[in-house]
């Protein structure tokens, strides 16, 4: 169980998150909601362990939290490559980087070098390289933006499937099924849903 | 007029004839210079990309020792491997004053600060998503490095041709503790030197030529790298 106390993270005067209790379970999904500006990337790094709070107290959160940016970054090479780099930092067979790019229906991208891609199709090979990791808390920024109705859906169900906990921010929610949304930005504290 | 183009033309026709000196002298400046850049580059461009990533504790101090390397003149560089190395210095039992492994010292000590600063300045300036991606997926710090060294080469690959730059024309270290022995220690940017103390400008000119050969070498390779990275 991750637990998050009196969370304020300040940069300067802006405070950028200022949320009072949080509570994720460990096989959760969290829904994260509120609008632009809101804090939403900045809890999910925090939730990374890549951003320092300015106060409170985080605990609970496992090792291998793994979060998947809004426009995520790939390294040079082939989507191929990215995949089995993930794999091989964790000790799994780099054989498995072909059937997780099918997964995400992007098996058809493994020789393409990453520079060439879309940005659909870099969430997803994103999404396959951190899937790679089998990780048991996995954040997802604005995961479905760039995909179209086809990639989204699928991406949705394999992320239905996963395992482990799960926390998803976006403008407005939707696509993936969560147990639980929190609104940041001046709406009302979080809330069962 | 006809003293310069007199000169330019006896110059090349020594370097194009092969002139022992000439040649013994590039050979010395080049395995120098070769064997200081390579030594440099690993301990300084992971030094410097170390300290760019993850700004470690003592940061602020590291960043101004290496910019005060980088911008000591080569001749204070040169005396303070004379004195390490010296009779009476700490290192003068090992007998290296006006050797060449006395000149690859100087040149290392020389090539640390600017390679280190540079290759801090390069990492410093990326993106912060490009680590955080790395650790995020579990690497470890080191491991994050090595795969993000992987994704600025173009800019490593100028680093490592300044610093050859800097130590292949380099004339304070070579002299003070190389000594400029004839077929020994003696490298182009000292011939030049010493050449031109004789008044002998084909022969200054000589080594001035190769010196420019490199130099033109280095920005085609640049050059090329930059064009194939951008494939």
């Amino acid at each position: 169980m991750i637990r998050l106390q009196g969370l304020v993270v300040r940069f300067g005067p802006v405070v950028a998150v200022d949320l009072p209790a949080l509570e994720i379970g460990e096989h959760e999904r969290v829904g994260v909601e509120g609008p632009n500006g809101s804090g939403k990337s900045t809890l999910l790094r925090v939730l990374a362990g890549l951003q320092e709070p300015t106060s409170g107290r985080l605990e609970g959160v496992p090792g291998g939290a793994v979060l998947v940016h809004q426009r995520p970054y790939l390294f040079r090479g082939t989507a191929r490559s990215e995949v089995a780099w993930a794999l091989r930092l964790h000790g799994h067979p780099v054989g498995e980087a072909e059937a997780l790019l099918d997964r995400l229906g992007a098996a058809h991208l493994a020789d393409r070098s990453t520079r060439d891609l879309s940005g659909g199709e870099r969430q997803r090979v994103a999404l396959a390289r951190a899937l790679a990791t089998r990780p048991r808390l996995l954040l997802l920024d604005e995961p479905l933006a760039a995909l179209d109705g086809d990639g989204a859906e699928r991406v949705a169900a394999i992320l239905d499937d996963h395992a482990g906990a799960l926390v998803y921010a976006a403008p407005h929610l939707g696509g993936i099924p969560v147990d639980r949304v929190v609104r940041l930005g001046g709406a009302p504290p979080p809330r069962e849903r | 007029m006809n003293y310069i183009t007199g000169g330019v033309v006896e110059a090349a026709r020594l370097v194009v004839t092969g002139d022992p000196e000439v040649l013994h002298a590039t050979w010395v400046s080049l395995s120098c210079t070769l064997a200081s850049v390579s030594l440099a580059s690993a301990i300084a461009i992971p030094w410097g990309a170390w300290l760019g990533l993850f700004r470690p504790r003592g940061y602020r101090a590291q960043v101004f020792l290496l910019r005060l390397g980088m911008s000591m003149p080569t001749v204070l560089v040169g005396l303070l491997v004379f004195g390490l190395l010296s009779r009476q210095g700490p290192l003068g039992g090992l007998d290296l004053l006006y050797t060449r492994t006395a000149i690859v010292t100087g040149e290392v000590l020389l090539a640390i600060p600017l390679m280190a600063s540079l290759a801090h300045g390069l990492l410093a300036g990326l993106d912060r998503q490009v680590v955080e991606t790395a650790l995020t997926l579990g690497a470890s710090r080191p491991a994050a490095m090595v795969r993000i060294l992987g994704e600025v080469r173009p800019g490593l690959v100028s680093i490592v041709l300044a610093s050859f730059g800097r130590c292949f024309t380099e004339l304070g270290v070579a002299v003070t503790v190389g000594g400029n022995i004839r077929l020994y220690t003696r490298t182009l940017a000292s011939t030049i030197q010493l050449e031109l103390g004789r008044g002998e400008l084909a022969r200054a000119l000589a080594p001035g030529l190769i010196l420019l050969a490199a130099a033109a070498g280095a920005a085609v390779a640049v050059q090329l790298l930059s064009r194939e990275d951008r494939r």
